[in-house]
């Protein structure tokens, strides 16, 4: 009932707010994008992911994977300049997040393994999620990025090879694929990074409408959480929507332990149309390296 | 793995493999029929063997795999035995039965599930696969010393430039190799051809030829190894004592294991390994190692040197060795010169230990 009830009201938000029609028309014709396939998408993904996991590859197991399995796609996703400034990984594909929903030509079938890089993950855990509910199962984050890949010097080339682009999967909805295309091509400048100072300076001005801890029950317990916010655990989201805002310009900051299971639940919110969701950066362990209070339940 | 990936058989996989035509009992024993008693009633073993059942149809494979190193760990057993005595040799194949025995590599070790030393476990779902896994499948055994030297796992000491470059175990160790084809009756691993060998892609810019490269051209193939230059710090152990628990559990431990880099005398200098000079690695080899199992088991110890040779797997192009001609002319502190080696031990290495670095 929950359901329904939500996705009645989404749609009718979407129809209202002619900033966000203007944004992304979920609307066609015959199908209404995002209650028939964005929704039961999103739902589909977030109930596989206590199974799939969340795809987050330590550097070291990433160097492993790239010895053993010719086959890994490494996906950077940084914009041009970084590439230029430090080098990229040789035979990494580039694609500059913005552009990713209109390049997947360039990738190979849905089943590849394929690694997503920006600088420090942030960015990559965005494309990740964005493949993911596309149906790249095996889509992965290098955790810490080419910060921590060229921090151990590993080696990078000048630039990325030209790459012939392909056929985008036929499994692949045109509708989500437009959808999911538009949400990246119009992620936010900063891409939705808030620093644990800077969110802490702004809570004494406003709360955010929804400060959304997507942590485990065990992980709120201890080491606690930040005063105000709700818990939805990140793999519990789609079944807990009614928890969410109305408004889809509600103010929301997300936060985990580290920041890769934030910028999930930031892209699925994005996805379900709210406008105005930022992740906090490094997450709780952030904060609290920033000595900012948290609070634990007796 | 999770408990129950490790027995998990893909059935619709499974039946993609070729190995799917051929009955279960075949290789795993017991009867073929509806009923879990008497399907079971044989003894149904979970490790093929390879020369009568992978080696019926794998003809090249099966009898020398079943003869190599791998399988046979002979390795062990030279370096054992020549420390030892005839009549205490019972003893220790008792103590191997008891504390080796799932080191043995079998093919499925490496082309199925991972090695029982690692807690077995299909990899697959067991379907077959025919280049070895270097995560699951060779750094499972090799662990404490390869991986951690190929990985760069000890704090401050970068992964190795093979590694670096994306190259897995197998890149180097070819299947002929790791089958034992051609390579009869070895000692060990240092035994026979230097297959492979850092020249065999490294070509032009060996010891002693016109490379452009002045410290190779410099120094002459005999002198010295290029690990002796080209490897760092690595890991080194310290008395191995294996025991049982009260219940008959066999378990060892080791004393002590530290890191260093140690430059020595080849103990086996051949036409093969020419090398003055090598890498030398402490080993945890210690006289009371097996006196669980009884007394002097090892009579001999002093006939092998606990120093021994060593090709760590940490190869950089740069290393603290090939700063300046002076890291190691004139330089003690890198070569295992008699104050580095333990007193009880300096007759077992009096042909390994270096007098005093070369001049400059």
């Amino acid at each position: 009932m929950r359901k329904s009830t939500l996705l009645s009201l989404l749609l009718v938000f979407a129809l209202l707010l002619p900033g966000f029609v203007l944004a992304q028309d979920t609307t066609t014709e015959e199908v209404d994008v995002l209650a028939d396939i964005i929704m039961p998408r999103l739902e589909e993904y977030n109930a596989a992911m206590e199974e799939a996991g969340y795809g987050t590859l330590k550097l070291d197991d990433f160097m492993v994977m790239l010895a053993e399995d010719p086959e890994v796609v490494v996906l950077d996703v940084r914009e041009v300049a970084e590439v230029e400034e430090t080098g990229i990984i040789e035979n990494a594909l580039h694609i500059p997040l913005r552009t990713l929903g209109e390049n997947l030509g360039l990738l190979p079938d849905l089943d590849a393994t394929i690694v997503v890089v920006c600088k420090s993950g942030f960015r990559a855990t965005l494309g990740m999620t964005a493949l993911k509910v596309l149906g790249y199962d095996n889509a992965k984050v290098l955790v810490g990025g080419m910060g921590a890949y060229l921090a151990e010097e590993y080696p990078v080339v000048e630039m990325a090879e030209e790459v012939e682009a392909g056929e985008v999967p036929a499994d692949i909805d045109p509708l989500l694929l437009e959808y999911v295309a538009a949400n990246l091509a119009n992620l936010p400048e900063g891409w939705g990074v808030v620093t644990p100072a800077n969110l802490f300076e702004e809570m004494f001005e406003t709360m955010p409408d929804l400060l959304l801890d997507v942590r485990s029950a065990e992980e709120w317990a201890d080491p606690g959480y930040i005063e105000g916010a709700t818990h939805i655990w990140v793999n519990e989201i789609m079944p807990n929507v009614a928890e969410l805002p109305e408004d889809l310009e509600a103010n929301i900051v997300v936060y985990c332990a580290s920041g890769y299971r934030g910028g999930i639940a930031m892209t699925m919110l994005q996805l379900m149309g709210y406008t105005n969701v930022r992740n906090l950066a490094g997450g709780i362990n952030g904060w609290i390296a920033a000595e900012l209070p948290v609070l634990k339940d007796a | 793995m999770e408990p129950w990936e490790r027995v998990w058989i893909d059935a619709e996989a499974f039946g993609e493999d070729i190995h799917s035509y051929i009955n279960c009992t075949e290789c795993h024993g017991g009867e073929a029929v509806d009923d879990f008693e008497a399907a079971h009633a044989e003894q149904i073993t979970p490790v093929v063997n390879s020369p009568e059942v992978c080696g019926r149809c794998h003809v090249d494979n099966g009898q020398p795999a079943w003869d190599s190193l791998h399988n046979q760990l002979t390795g062990y057993d030279t370096a054992l035995y020549a420390r030892s005595a005839p009549e205490h040799y019972g003893t220790l194949e008792e103590m191997e039965a008891n504390h080796c025995n799932s080191c043995h590599a079998t093919c499925g070790d490496c082309h199925v599930s991972q090695p029982t030393s690692v807690g077995g476990g299909l990899v697959k779902g067991h379907d077959f696969y025919t280049t070895p896994s270097m995560s699951q499948n060779c750094t499972a055994c090799h662990g404490s010393r390869v991986k951690d030297e190929y990985y760069g796992a000890h704090e401050d000491i970068s992964s190795d430039v093979h590694f670096r470059a994306r190259m897995a175990c197998t890149a180097c160790h070819v299947a002929d190799e790791m089958h034992g084809i051609d390579m009869d009756n070895l000692a060990n691993r240092y035994d026979g051809t230097q297959d492979p060998s850092c020249e065999s892609c490294h070509e032009d810019i060996q010891l002693g030829k016109d490379s452009e490269i002045r410290e190779h051209e410099i120094h002459q193939p005999e002198d010295m190894s290029c690990q002796v230059c080209h490897s760092t710090t690595y890991i080194n152990c310290i008395n191995c004592h294996v025991e049982q628990t009260e219940n008959g559990t066999p378990f060892f431990t080791v004393e002590e294991n530290f890191l260093g880099f140690y430059i020595g005398l080849n103990p086996e200098v051949t036409e093969e390994r020419p090398y003055r000079l090598v890498p030398l690695r402490h080993v945890p080899i210690d006289r009371e190692s097996f006196s669980f199992y009884g007394e002097n088991l090892l009579p001999n110890y002093d006939a092998r040197p606990t120093w021994v040779y060593a090709t760590p797997h940490n190869i950089q192009r740069n290393t603290p060795q090939t700063e300046t001609c002076k890291s190691c002319h004139d330089n003690n502190d890198i070569f295992l010169t008699i104050d580095k080696v333990a007193e009880d031990e300096l007759i077992a290495n009096e042909n390994v230990i270096v007098e005093e670095a070369p001049e400059w």
